[in-house]
């Protein structure tokens, strides 16, 4: 009987030309993800092949996750589908027993679902056996990279969610429930993988991810790239423990089915109580004879009747309670984490919760408008009430409307709840200042006007299509077809109907220059949808199913009784506010796709590359005058710059780089239109002949009559302007802001090719058949020398400049005040710097509230938004502390003044300019720290790392070659820390190093070339940040701070403020190992000049009593050393290490480890290492490298319960 | 006000015509539309309903044009399908009032009043807060035919209200539509002959998309009467009566068959005349509608 069930059901699938929809779209998202370049990927990125085992196991992983609609549909109604048809009755009548019903059923739907899931291991595979993909895009094709994941990762998976679904639809026997589960499913799942930002809860997350992706990424997370092309992710440790939890949740599930289920109709609703007198003669019929009326107050009325039942039967059901509860939880969880990141804590002001809500929504909405605008459409005919419903009056666009409205007033309730939970999340955390009224903007002009699109679009397409599967298909495919196109560069805002509009709301600049493209936008998307939705009401099916021709014919006498009017009244809106969308983002901003601002950039680089090292005049000096223009974003500059010519012969012709005014790519979905940047003026202090005017290029080329000789100086003066123009499609030039303007030098005239500017990214140059570009040069490259990393063909420089701005605004600039004036009523600054500095600078102006202080005669001075106190103390704590400890370690500040800017959140960073430091909103303003916080102090460590690169960076100037990096952020991330250790104490080091070393073991196995020592890093943040301070650390503990922070304070005596030539990493090297002793040598190189990790783990700690009240510890030990290749190829070390060795004793509140009672450096030379250690109180916990100071991949394992033996 | 139907034609597909030139002329008051299962009642229901678009004929209700003026019928109209729906999460009351208002009882208050004076009649009130899941048949037709009710319609359309339902919810269901004013066109389309003889004035028995009788169930008697015999016969006989006579209609007393056979003489042999009931006049046609057919 079972296997008759099992065969009906698999037959009843495979006959089903649904099931190979599935399998083909399955199949195809395989093979694509292989065989093309710019298709969905799977983790497959620069040197990871596509078809490696790890990116392999994450699709599995991923699209057996997505691939939820496919269960829903098949297993989720296995058991539904006899209700749907009303095949109970004659089924359950049979002989069929219960188990062989549910375990056929269950099967075959199972059993469909491995067909179609086929797909994924064929299309891999054909995927990868396309001629036309890059050899050195895949690895070898080995069977079992594929049927491992499939057997580990996709069957277990797929046995999880058929089970709950099939147990849902078989208790339930309510189609609604069966989408509503897999939606919360997903919800929740996307909240548990929220988790792995903590890096504690590695461990729960990845065994709380029914789909073991976050399973695999824990437990591949510090794999090499050369471990992800070759290893299969173990079935062992919690890949291991995670499919058995699933794996039983799936058997419970079905167990409880089985338990459960009876073969019986579902329970309806209880019936009726009988009439008290059911033979009383009716009663007499009463005289009501109210009025009929069909006027437009009465379509009014019938509109209103309508939209109380349908709101009614969304928002009372449990499935939409359901969703509300996930969402509401969907963002007080996304609000929380948003706001604690594992090392850092950011106050969650309404700027940043507000836009949440939209954000969290959006892709529930999306659901929430399908499924229900299915529902909405064919309800009647669901209900069966088709006939007296289309038999009525009331004209059916009362009825469709109210259903319309009905669905975006249900959407609305749900943003305004989840608006509500996001500032019940903020009184939580603390915060009072709600800004309701920006709730409301932000739900009025964003998530509303989204919503009422989305609801318009899905009851308009249903209608149309006029069959709901179908209908939900259409839909789906083409909300996956606006995100596809946007990543093919396809992304006019025109054609994305029901996507998120893209804004920033500052709080400095509030809605800013996006308001107007908003409100555009959102008309014209309602506009839009709404036309949709006037067409699915003409098409709207009423009565019985007529002829081919019929559905069209009543179309057309719709449209003649006044639908007409509905259209055109649309049609006019979609065209004029899309031809203003239009005529502002193509017309006044030259609309470019990405592709093709890509295709200009390399153009630029094929055409000027040649005049890459050709001989320049160097900047030395520039004067400055700057105007804001905040109330139109616009600004205008002008000045001189100073150029000598260093080189030993004359120089004719002169190479000068101008601003961008074409497009450039910012990423793979975004391109800076730059329109409104000109040039007005460039002129020279001697005859010059323009020989090539390539000023949209943001190239020219001049000869000069009279060469410049070597030590000769030039005179450039320069004009130019911004002056935006409407809105664009894409980025906005936020430079200059109606509060919060920060411009930078490269607005101005430059000499010389710019390497810098060149298309990024391999793929992007590939496309444009350009080579990938060059490494750096090497650090003894005698030309590389000559240049300083930080500004091309610019070195040391005098800087004065005036800027001008509105009379309520401070202008700044570095350097010292030194005039403040009124001029026709504009306000009007001007500095100076009183010694050279590096031709870098920027301009600021905005609406601040200042802070200041003096600290050993500096003048400290926050410029912030009023309202942005926040991290103000820890800012001025972070300087005083940072100039105390940098100016007795490193040697003393170059400046009197120290100030630190804040600017809109449009750009998230910190830029260390001389004297000044702007601070983004979004990452400095609003950190919070608590006393008694174990979070660290992220504004303390921001500012400490800005302040610290002012001797690094801006005393110490690298040469632009490998290793520059080393230089500065290195230096100025070790220098923050150790200052983090001064004023928080060692356990917060420990916990910022835990983070670094993440970062960097994390980093490497996402490595698009080859992974380089710290000498020779070039760009990599994951190296010269979280490995920069690992190995300065490492090292000051080995060789002790006084001699690490004495051999800096030289190196910072000989090279400061020197260049050309300019240091280099090996000059530090040199100096570094000057102040290490021999026995520490091998230390030094092995972090400096190898990629060294170790591999120590604490085999056994036994504890003894002795007579006198002491314990003695022996501990076993395995010490291992190993050196990885560029590609993560592992090689073994010979160890002959000084590594630490600790016995802890009890907890102590707050602290990882307990009391140390015993830690000592130990010598290590082989694989086993065995310490005695005597100690005072009762040890707990030993190991080998506790504080982890070593790069170890799997640190947990350094430490072990230590036992007692009497 | 009268409805006239003008041959209305209506097929599905080649060889299965559903109406086939049907001429109705349907006066005020109670009209019963007799047929077997399959005789196109509902397709001509659903039409005159404005539900479905016959092929050919015209529809006039008064002086209003059916076929091109739906949506001035749906104003008059008030339709109980025989097999329906409705919001089954719902109360009575509310899912009454909606329809109600999408009728055009727009004014709350009246609308209030309406729906009250509805559920009183329909024996609903008590009812009245229960879902509508929940409702027995007959209460789920009784509801049916308030909503139909509501807005003072002047032409009712009721397919087969009283299939499925016990006797007693039967009689109930009847005296509800024999309460509906004298002006109001009624169409009451069933195949329960008793229904049509308690109720209606004019009827008319539809067969294979025909119609095969149109008049006032008196008269109608008088085609059959004196005409109709009865004899209880033996099993094995009933093939050869069947040859000889026209066997109008067979049935089981005691096990053995009691035939009636329509005969212009008397046959003898036994037969003994009977006194016609509705129901012959049925079977008599329709039985003869199927031997002209085939």
């Amino acid at each position: 009987m079972l296997r008759a069930v099992f065969g009906f059901e698999l037959a009843y699938w495979l006959r089903r030309p649904l099931t190979w929809l599935f399998f083909a779209t399955i199949f195809l998202l395989a093979f694509w993800s292989v065989a093309s370049e710019a298709a969905l990927k799977f983790g497959a990125a620069g040197a990871i092949h596509r078809n490696a085992p790890l990116v392999i196991a994450t699709a599995m992983g991923g699209l057996t996750a997505v691939g939820q609609a496919i269960t829903t549909a098949i297993a989720g109604t296995a058991v539904l589908r006899d209700a749907q048809v009303g095949a109970q009755e004659l089924l359950f009548t049979t002989r069929v027993r219960k188990a062989d019903y549910l375990g056929g059923r269950f099967l075959g739907s199972l059993a469909a679902m491995l067909v179609i899931y086929a797909g994924l291991p064929l299309g891999l595979l054909v995927g990868s056996l396309m001629p036309w993909v890059p050899a050195d895009a895949l690895g070898p094709v080995r069977p079992w990279h594929v049927v491992q994941p499939f057997l580990v990762v996709a069957l277990p998976n797929l046995l999880f969610v058929s089970a709950l679904l099939f147990a849902v639809g078989a208790l339930t026997r309510k189609p609604l429930a069966v989408y509503v589960t897999g939606t919360v499913l997903l919800v929740a799942w996307q909240i548990t993988r929220e988790l792995t930002g903590d890096l504690d809860a590695l461990g729960p997350a990845a065994l709380s991810d029914p789909f073991a992706l976050t399973t695999i990424g824990v437990a591949t997370r510090y794999w090499s790239v050369a471990e992800k092309n070759a290893r299969v992710v173990p079935f062992a440790g919690l890949l291991l423990e995670n499919r058995l939890i699933w794996l039983a949740v799936a058997g419970a599930l079905f167990a409880l089915v089985s338990a459960t289920f009876r073969l019986r109709l579902a329970a309806g609703p209880r019936p009726a109580a009988r009439p008290r007198s059911p033979d009383a003669p009716p009663a007499a019929r009463p005289e009501v004879e109210p009025a009929v009326r069909h006027d437009g107050a009465a379509r009014l009325a019938m509109f209103a009747a309508a939209l109380r039942l349908h709101l009614r039967s969304i928002v009372r059901e449990a499935p939409f309670l359901a969703i509300s509860f996930i969402c509401v939880t969907n963002l007080v969880m996304a609000s929380w984490f948003r706001m604690h990141r594992v090392d850092s804590v950011t106050w969650p002001v309404t700027a940043t919760l507000a836009p949440l809500v939209g954000e969290t929504s959006h892709l529930i909405l999306v659901v929430i408008a399908t499924l229900y605008g299915g529902e909405l459409v064919f309800r009647e005919r669901q209900l069966r009430a088709a006939p007296i419903h289309d038999a009525l009056p009331a004209p059916s666009w009362v009825t469709f409307g109210a259903k319309a409205a009905a669905l975006s007033l249900a959407m609305a309730a749900l943003l305004v709840v989840m608006a509500l939970g996001a500032m019940a999340s903020q009184l939580a955390q603390g915060h009072f200042d709600l800004q309701p009224w920006l709730y409301a903007q932000v739900l009025g002009l964003v998530a509303l006007p989204t919503a009422v699109s989305l609801a318009l679009l899905a009851l308009g397409v249903h209608a149309l299509v006029d069959r709901k599967f179908v209908g939900h298909l259409a839909l789906v495919a083409y909300y996956v077809l606006v995100q596809v196109a946007s990543s093919f560069g396809f992304d006019h805002r025109l054609y994305q109907i029901g996507v998120e509009p893209g804004y920033t709301y500052s709080d400095l600049n509030g809605w800013g220059p996006y308001l107007p493209r908003l409100v555009t936008q959102q008309a014209y998307g309602l506009s839009v949808a709404g036309l949709v939705a006037v067409a699915g009401c003409l098409f709207l099916a009423r009565g019985a199913a007529g002829r081919r021709g019929e559905r069209a014919r009543r179309a057309g006498a719709r449209l003649r009784q006044g639908g007409w009017a509905a259209a055109a009244a649309l049609a006019l809106s979609a065209t004029a506010w899309g031809g203003y969308f239009y005529y502002n983002a193509d017309v006044l901003n030259a609309f470019t796709e990405v592709r093709a601002a890509e295709r200009r950039v390399a153009g630029l680089e094929r055409e000027y590359k040649r005049y890459d090292g050709l001989p320049q005049p160097r900047v030395t000096g520039v004067e400055l005058r700057h105007d804001f223009f905040p109330e139109r974003r616009a600004a205008a500059w002008r000045g001189a710059l100073t150029a000598v010519n260093r080189h030993g012969a004359p120089i004719d012709t002169l190479y000068v780089r101008l601003p961008d005014a074409l497009p450039r790519p910012l990423d793979r979905y975004e391109a800076a239109s730059n329109t409104g940047v000109a040039l007005d003026a460039l002129d020279f202090d001697r005859e010059a002949a323009l020989e090539r005017d390539d000023t949209a290029q943001g190239v020219r080329i001049y000869r000069l009559a009279r060469p410049l000789a070597p030590g000769e100086s030039l005179r450039v003066n320069f004009a130019g302007r911004f002056e935006p123009r409407g809105f664009p499609n894409d980025a906005f030039n936020n430079d200059v802001a109606e509060n919060g303007s920060f411009m930078s030098s490269n607005y101005l005239p430059g000499f010389g090719y710019d390497p810098a500017a060149e298309l990024a990214g391999d793929d992007a140059r590939k496309r444009n058949g350009l080579a990938p570009k060059p490494p750096m040069r090497p650090a003894d490259d005698p030309a590389g020398r000559l240049e300083n990393a930080l500004r091309r063909g610019a070195d040391w420089v005098t800087f004065a400049a005036t800027v001008c701005t509105a009379p309520d605004q401070t202008a700044l600039a570095p350097g010292y005040l030194e005039r403040e004036w009124l001029e026709g009523g504009r306000r009007c600054y001007r500095y100076a710097t009183d010694r050279p500095v590096l031709g870098s600078y920027a301009v600021l102006s905005g609406r601040y509230a200042v802070r200041r202080e003096t600290h050993q005669g500096v003048e400290l001075a926050i410029y912030h938004h009023p309202g942005h106190e926040f991290a103000l103390a820890s800012m001025l704590q972070a300087a005083r502390d940072g100039l105390d400890y940098f100016g007795a370690s490193f040697g003393p500040y170059q400046f009197r003044q120290f100030r630190v800017v804040e600017f809109p959140r449009y750009r998230l960073f910190a830029q260390p300019l001389p004297t000044t430091i702007p601070f983004s909103e979004g990452i400095g303003f609003l950190y919070r720290h608590d006393e008694g916080d174990d979070a660290i102090d992220y504004a303390y460590f921001v500012t400490a790392h800005e302040l610290a690169h002012q001797w690094w960076g801006h005393q110490i100037v690298g040469a632009d070659v490998r290793g520059a990096t080393l230089l500065s952020e290195s230096l100025a991330e070790y220098s923050a820390l150790a200052l983090i250790e001064r004023r928080f104490g060692p356990e917060a080091a420990q916990k910022f190093l835990r983070r670094e070393l993440d970062g960097y073991l994390e980093g490497r196995g996402d490595e698009a070339r080859a992974e380089v020592p710290l000498l020779a890093v070039e760009d990599q943040r994951y190296i010269h940040y979280p490995k920069g301070s690992l190995a300065f650390y490492a090292l000051r503990d080995y060789i002790g701070e006084a001699r690490l922070n004495g051999a800096l304070a030289a190196f910072v005596a000989s090279w400061a403020f020197r260049g050309p030539p300019y240091p280099t990493a090996p000059d530090l090297y040199a100096e570094l190992e000057r102040a290490t002793p021999p026995e520490h040598r091998g230390v030094l190189r092995d972090l400096f000049l190898e990629m060294t990790f170790f591999e120590n783990r604490a085999v056994a700690a036994e504890a003894t009593k002795r007579p006198d009240g002491r314990y003695e510890v022996r501990l076993t030990l395995a010490p291992r050393k190993l050196r990885a290749d560029g590609g993560g190829a592992m090689t073994e070390a010979p160890l002959d290490d000084l590594i630490d060795v600790g016995v802890f004793g009890e907890r102590v509140p707050g602290q990882k480890l307990g009391k140390a009672l015993w830690v000592q450096k130990v010598k290590a030379s082989g694989p086993e290492l065995e310490v005695r250690a005597v100690v005072d109180e009762a040890p707990r916990r030993a190991g080998i490298d506790p504080y982890n100071k070593l790069i170890d991949r799997t640190p947990e394992d350094n430490l072990t319960d230590v036992e007692a033996r009497d | 006000m009268e409805l006239r139907i003008d041959k209305l034609t209506k097929s599905y597909g080649p060889g299965r015509r559903a109406l086939d030139e049907v001429t109705l002329r349907i006066p005020p008051g109670m009209f019963g539309l007799l047929g077997p299962n399959g005789a196109g009642k509902s397709t001509l229901m659903r039409t005159i309903a404005t539900l479905q678009a016959p092929d050919a004929g015209a529809i006039r209700l008064g002086g209003l044009d059916v076929l091109a003026r739906p949506a001035e019928v749906r104003k008059l109209l008030g339709y109980l399908p025989q097999e329906f729906g409705l919001y089954p999460n719902l109360p009575a009351e509310a899912v009454l009032d909606y329809f109600a208002a999408l009728k055009g009882v727009t004014a709350r208050g009246e609308r209030r009043e309406l729906v009250a004076a509805l559920l009183h009649q329909t024996n609903l009130w008590g009812a009245r807060h229960k879902a509508v899941g929940g409702f027995s048949g007959g209460m789920k037709q009784r509801l049916g035919i308030a909503i139909a009710l509501a807005g003072r319609p002047k032409l009712l359309i009721v397919d087969e209200p009283t299939a499925g339902l016990d006797p007693t919810e039967r009689h109930r269901f009847l005296n509800l539509l024999a309460e509906i004013g004298e002006d109001v066109i009624v169409i009451l389309s069933t195949h329960l002959v008793e229904d049509v003889r308690e109720l209606c004035r004019r009827m008319a028995i539809l067969n294979g998309g025909r119609v095969v009788l149109e008049g006032d169930p008196a008269a109608v008697l008088d085609e059959v009467r004196g005409r109709l015999f009865r004899k209880r016969v033996r099993k094995a006989e009933l093939g050869d009566y069947r040859r000889r006579f026209e066997v109008i209609a067979t049935r089981l007393v005691g096990g053995d068959p009691v035939i009636t056979v329509y005969s212009e003489a008397a046959p003898g042999e036994g037969f003994v005349a009977v006194e016609p009931a509705l129901e012959d006049v049925y079977f008599h046609r329709v039985g003869a509608a199927a031997l002209g057919e085939g």
